[in-house]
């Protein structure tokens, strides 16, 4: 599946994440977040694996983190992608 | 729970929340919302395009939440706009409020700083990093509008005393040329010189977020500010990554805001090392050529005299193209 809009998920919140997707050729995953030292590779991971899940192959997939749990990401992740799907 | 400010009531409400924090109203914003409890005002934000402006948190509630709320809810409220990359105008003190945020600071002065969301300058110098070369490198800012033999003899002397030169344009689309046309003109008109580089300066010079003056008149004191952050981008973030020592500018006898605008080069690049030169403007029959010049006799016709004073690439699109630019111009909303 490749991301076929612009689409966004979550919030600002402490906690929380915000994610936003584009549409490109390849799969860019650039990921900002207040903990990124200390968790900045789970996230990473996290992330890569809800994509894989949903078998994403292109598509620019930004995540703004305030020190959200796995099942957060997991959860935004995928509604952003859904959403980008949408007609 | 977040509201949009429709009433004059709510904006006058957030008129006095914005008094109360020592903050000024300004008028010009596409939406005001507000965050009630109990029915009354605990913070207010708004946006114009993608610039959120006029964020204030009543103290009793600075240490909750509802600051974040806020953001979150102009911040989506900006995507579904269309706007994913937004910027925020705010007090050096609030810069780490919004860092928490995942904002990331882009420039600062004493009295203001501002902060970018969804994209950062970083990513623009990424981009762009491939075009560096090593050298004793000069920078110009233009925004063409359109390209004139003069700018292209500032070119020249810039390019025949430097290693590399990268000639950014202004990419914001508020000039009388669409930015396509202006960026293909000047590609066009310098692509001889080997050793220049084209650029498109993204929001980061001469844009609405970083010189907004340019384009909408302000008082000298505001301009003046404004100046000093975009040079600071320049100085600070751009000019580092190209190895850009050296800037050139065209002498600015007739406009007040561009002679401004050198005078502020004059002072603040040498403070970081950058040398500012300054070009004597190059004539054609008499007459300083300048893009407003060329832009009055394109609007009046005089195609002889217009002749004399741009290259023949920009020649040919202003004659294909006069028809569109002479209606587009007598829209009220455009300038410089």
């Amino acid at each position: 599946m490749k991301i076929e809009k612009k689409a966004q998920a979550g919030t600002m919140q402490s906690s929380d994440l915000m994610v936003f997707t584009e549409p490109a050729d390849t799969l860019d995953i650039q990921i900002d977040s207040t903990v990124a030292k200390q968790y900045g590779h789970l996230i990473q991971a996290k992330v890569e694996e809800v994509l894989n899940r949903m078998n994403v192959t292109a598509g620019i997939i930004r995540i703004k983190d305030r020190g959200a749990l796995d099942y957060a990401i997991d959860a935004r992740v995928q509604a952003a992608v859904l959403r980008s799907q949408e007609a | 729970m977040v509201s949009y400010l429709l009433t004059d009531n709510r904006i006058q409400e957030a008129r006095n929340l914005l008094t109360d924090s020592g903050l000024d109203f300004d008028p010009d914003f596409d939406v005001f919302l507000g965050v009630y409890e109990h029915d009354s005002l605990i913070a207010t934000g708004a946006r114009s395009k993608n610039i959120l402006k006029m964020v204030a948190v009543h103290p009793d509630h600075r240490d909750t939440g509802v600051f974040a709320e806020i953001i979150n809810a102009l911040i989506t409220d900006a995507f579904r706009a269309g706007y994913e990359h937004t910027f925020v105008f705010t007090k050096p003190v609030y810069v780490q409020s919004f860092r928490y945020l995942n904002f990331s600071p882009l420039a600062q002065t004493d009295s203001v700083a501002v902060l970018e969301y969804g994209h950062s300058i970083k990513d623009y110098l990424k981009k762009w990093k491939s075009e560096v070369r090593p050298g004793k490198n000069s920078g110009l800012v233009m925004n063409c509008n359109p390209f004139t033999n003069g700018h292209r003899y500032l070119v020249e002397t810039a390019s025949a005393c430097s290693d590399n030169v990268y000639l950014f344009v202004v990419e914001e689309d508020s000039s009388l040329i669409p930015f396509s046309a202006r960026l293909n003109l000047v590609k066009k008109g310098v692509e001889d010189l080997a050793n220049v580089h084209v650029i498109p300066t993204g929001p980061y010079a001469v844009s609405r977020i970083t010189f907004p003056s340019y384009f909408l008149k302000d008082s000298e004191k505001v301009t003046s500010e404004q100046l000093r952050l975009d040079l600071s981008i320049f100085c600070e973030q751009i000019a580092p990554v190209f190895g850009i020592t050296r800037r050139f500018a065209g002498q600015e006898p007739v406009c007040r805001l561009t002679a401004m605008y050198n005078e502020a080069m004059r002072e603040i690049l040498p403070q970081y090392g950058i040398e500012f030169t300054e070009i004597e403007r190059k004539t054609a029959g008499g007459h300083i050529i300048s893009a407003s010049a060329v832009r009055r006799m394109l609007l009046a016709g005089e195609y002889d005299k217009l002749r004399e004073m741009v290259p023949e690439a920009t020649y040919k699109y202003l004659t294909e193209n006069t028809g569109v630019l002479i209606s587009k111009n007598a829209t009220p909303v455009l300038s410089s």
